[in-house]
């Protein structure tokens, strides 16, 4: 599972969540200006919380379909990105089969695999 | 990738957005409103149910599919140059930044010229505190889907997308639902 991803996402949702609990006060004070009549106050602030706590929750839920999904990645076969050309192509290959390099981590790594 | 690329890509994510705001007015105005006008089982529903449409359905899916565009100009551009799964995050993220910046801009102008400046400060401070997180992560969601699709050929990553703009949606819902 891709950690960068699970970072950033846990803190735009936390970011996203602080959102929703500070909403009511912010449309509060927004009301106190007197230019836009904040009629359902009491409602948004309901609504607010339930939507803070599902952001909470929701990148527990995003975690867990990322982690069964990363399952099906291991089983799957692994493409890789040439270093020259930029040409997606199967990690296994030794040659790039568009440009022709040779690809020298590919070798090391087998060579380490099968011990020289 | 190049260092200019993560400048274009906040760039793009500018210009995608104005596109977008653009389509969703012509799509409001040319579109949705004769459609209810002249169809008599419409008529008796209002222009406020018009702009919950647009506002919910139309405008996630619009929205989300600009922001990916930005990425897949640039890889076509940067053809040579290796990117992997954290970079294209990275590239998303700084588009749907650009997005929501000029979504706020543009907001603020609008609101400048109705309300005090303490109230469109205000609004823009709710709208940093909403509007900004929502796009960021709707975003990444939405990109970690077509980037592990794309990058390594994983197509059950592909459901990420409607989680991404459901996220929207839910956030469009709500926030119709308390205007109006």
């Amino acid at each position: 599972m891709n950690a960068f991803f699970n970072v950033l996402l846990i803190i735009l949702f936390l970011w996203l969540s602080i959102g929703w609990f500070l909403s009511p006060y912010l449309l509060g004070l927004i009301g106190q200006e007197g230019e836009i009549a904040m009629e359902k106050l009491e409602d948004v602030k309901e609504i607010a919380v339930k939507m803070g706590v599902f952001f909470l929750i929701l990148p527990i839920f995003l975690l867990c379909l990322s982690l069964f999904l990363s399952k099906k990645i291991k089983n799957a076969e692994f493409y890789d990105i040439c270093e020259v050309c930029g040409r997606r192509i199967k990690k296994s290959y030794v040659v790039c089969p568009y440009c022709l390099t040779v690809r020298e981590q590919v070798i090391t790594s087998l060579q380490r695999e099968h011990g020289n | 990738m190049r260092e200019r690329s993560y400048f274009l890509s906040f760039f793009f994510g500018v210009i995608f957005g104005n596109l977008a705001g653009i389509f969703n007015s012509f799509f409001f105005t040319s579109l949705l409103i004769p459609f209810i006008s002249f169809n008599e089982h419409f008529y008796s529903l209002n222009i406020i149910l018009t702009l919950k449409v647009l506002a919910i359905i139309i405008a996630p899916i619009l929205e989300e599919l600009t922001k990916l565009i930005p990425m897949f100009f640039l890889i076509s551009q940067e053809r040579g140059y290796v990117i992997n799964i954290n970079q294209w995050i990275i590239l998303s993220i700084l588009a749907a930044l650009g997005f929501s910046t000029f979504e706020n801009i543009i907001y603020f102008i609008t609101f400048i010229s109705l309300y005090k400046l303490d109230t469109c400060l205000l609004l823009i401070v709710s709208r940093y505190m909403l509007a900004t997180p929502m796009h960021l992560s709707s975003t990444l969601v939405t990109s970690y889907g077509v980037g592990m699709w794309y990058l390594y050929d994983i197509r059950s990553f592909l459901t990420f997308i409607p989680i991404g703009v459901g996220i929207h949606s839910l956030h469009n819902l709500i926030i119709t639902t308390w205007w109006f």
